[in-house]
């Protein structure tokens, strides 16, 4: 039967139609599922990945024990953590002021945010090394999060916009007329209702800050060292050492396995646009 | 001037436009409204609600960008803090320089285009095979939600480690199959499809999942008429489905667009600009200026010829992708 609009699919345009997809798993699994082999294999044998049959959990311990790993994995998480709940709170509230309102001031807060958003991360990253240390908070938490709010501002206020726009009016003005203010209307009658959009963008937020490698280069140096960049010193300092470069970066790659296979669902929810 | 909601919900349904909708009841409303929260307090309530973020933008964004434009006409270098004015020499160095001209602008534009055009074509496709009920779709889409969890730095491990010219697996393959083996990070085009490769593998799947998410929901009745009316695939695809997807597909390709434009990681990851700053792209170009040469001002005002050049495309795509959605819309 036809589902979906297709035709169903007889003989050997059914066989043509597995192997395309076949392809498409093999495409999207195989550089991930080599990496997390490269990285069971000894030091050894990581040259002949494809030969070898011992293997070996020594890598991820390796990993563990190098310089910094453990302190820069810790302040990734903190740094995330941080970022997602700070940006959300903000994001929120600009979102719902562009999915409600209507009129001038509106569309020129869409237009910055639009424009803000074309600027790429290195034109306003160089100069805020300078800023950030004339704010004293250069190589801390604190100069860190900021940039990543600014990012999470220009990316998420138009998905939140939209999940304002889905959700009915009808509970808003019925507070509205029975003595809600503006505000206790937005926090107790809107809020509730987007959550699961709001969810959703957190499990994304929280791994784009962990993700992020251009601000941890420009804006840290050793005290708040961040995780992809320990990774990424590592490339271009022991780059022969495949077997530990692997194990740190399968480590890396946890948060988003348990993202992926966990919050499938969820997530979908918040990449549209 | 009253105040009113957009889009509601009524609207919406009655698929008219908020001022062709107004009854006698909904300007009681309205007046009512507008006695209680005056224009004044609404004013309050939008700035409230925008200022944090604004606050933040300002001084982490937009201040930043009026610094580096400040920098980028002096003379300005890492370890001095001497600033002498110099007008717009850094920028005409710029373009007078052949390095920049001749191989950082084009591998930007290049690498755009190339990008996106693989991602769309790629995306599309993968959207139109996924569309059919089979065993193992849930599993497919796990696979293919993966690679967007994926950090793009860890992705240009992945590549660099996979086509490792002594150990890579992908020349191990081709040598196996009685190809020779290519030294990929040693040569400018080979190092540049490297790192097409990984933007590919990295953000396909995005277009993917949402083109799919947006099939899922077209309306079947147009394509099964066209099918009675005795037209093929092709017809049905490029006459029917690819109009309705075109606004989906519109507005992903410019936030890639905005996003392939200034890529940094992986390329910073992969071959660091290398072969002999072949493949470094404006962002590429902009840090090294900055932190390898100490050219604070070079920097600024190549980063500052991307932001621009980026502000300019996106100004005109807003026009032209307004005048897409105010057209889909007048036709339902």
């Amino acid at each position: 039967m036809a589902e979906r609009g297709q035709l169903p699919l007889r003989g050997w345009k059914k066989g043509l139609w597995g192997f395309a997809i076949f392809l498409v798993c093999f495409f999207f699994a195989f550089p991930v599922f080599w990496l997390i082999l490269t990285s069971l294999r000894p030091e050894t044998e990581v040259f002949y990945v494809h030969a070898g049959t011992s293997f070996t959990l020594k890598n991820f311990v390796g990993a563990f024990n190098s310089h910094q790993f453990v302190r820069s994995m810790v302040n990734s998480a903190i740094l995330a953590t941080l970022a997602t709940t700070c940006s959300l709170l903000v994001t929120v509230q600009s979102g719902y002021m562009l999915g409600r309102f209507r009129g001038t001031f509106r569309n020129t807060w869409f237009g910055f945010i639009y424009i803000v958003r074309t600027i790429p991360y290195i034109t306003w990253g160089m100069p805020l090394y300078f800023i950030t240390q004339w704010m004293r908070i250069y190589d801390t938490y604190l100069g860190l999060l900021f940039p990543h709010m600014a990012v999470h501002i220009a990316f998420f206020s138009l998905v939140m916009k939209g999940f304002f726009e889905n959700i009915s009016l009808a509970s808003e003005e019925a507070a509205r007329i029975d003595g809600c203010s503006n505000w206790g209307v937005f926090w107790k009658i809107a809020i509730p209702q987007v959550l699961p959009g709001i969810g959703a963008i957190s499990l994304i937020c929280w791994l784009w800050t962990w993700n992020e490698l251009l601000f941890a280069m420009l804006l840290t140096s050793g005290r708040t060292t961040l995780l992809t960049l320990t990774i990424v010193q590592f490339v271009q300092e022991i780059g022969i050492q495949w077997n530990l470069m692997s194990a740190a970066a399968v480590i890396a790659l946890i948060p988003a396995i348990i993202i992926t296979i966990f919050g499938q669902k969820y997530v979908m929810r918040g990449l549209r646009v | 001037m009253g105040w009113s909601y957009p889009n509601s919900q009524r609207d919406r349904m009655s698929g008219r436009n908020w001022q062709r909708s107004k009854n006698d009841l909904d300007i009681e409303a309205e007046l009512e409204a507008g006695r209680r929260y005056g224009l004044n307090q609404r004013r309050k309530f939008m700035w409230g609600l925008i200022l944090p973020a604004f606050l933040t933008l300002i001084f982490f964004e937009i201040l930043p960008v009026a610094s580096a434009f400040w920098t980028s006409i002096h003379r300005a270098r890492l370890f001095d803090k001497s600033r002498i004015f110099v007008g717009l020499d850094n920028y005409l160095h710029l373009l007078k320089d052949p390095h920049f001209f001749g191989t950082v602008l084009p591998n930007t534009f290049l690498f755009t285009f190339i990008g996106l055009t693989l991602e769309t074509a790629l995306g599309v496709v993968i959207a139109l095979l996924l569309n059919r009920k089979f065993k193992g779709e849930t599993l497919v889409r796990v696979l293919l939600l993966f690679p967007l969890m994926v950090a793009p730095s860890i992705s240009g491990i992945l590549f660099s480690w996979l086509f490792n010219t002594q150990f890579g697996i992908v020349d191990v393959f081709l040598e196996a199959i009685g190809f020779y083996r290519v030294p990929w990070l040693a040569g400018r085009w080979t190092a540049m499809s490297v790192i097409v490769i990984s933007d590919v593998w990295l953000w396909t799947p995005w277009f993917a999942i949402l083109l799919l998410a947006a099939l899922q929901v077209q309306p079947l009745e147009p394509v099964e008429a066209a099918r009675i009316d005795g037209a093929n695939a092709s017809q049905v695809f490029f006459n029917i489905t690819l109009p309705y997807l075109s606004p989906v597909l519109t507005i992903c390709m410019l936030i890639r667009t905005f996003d392939l434009f200034r890529q940094f990681d992986q390329t910073w990851v992969i071959t660091t600009g290398g072969p002999a700053r072949s493949t470094e792209f404006f962002s590429i170009y902009a840090y090294k200026e900055f932190f390898e040469y100490t050219r604070y001002d070079l920097g600024n005002a190549a980063s500052l010829l991307g932001a621009v050049v980026m502000m300019i495309f996106g100004i005109i795509m807003y026009r032209t992708f307004a005048r897409i959605t105010m057209s889909e819309r007048e036709k339902a």
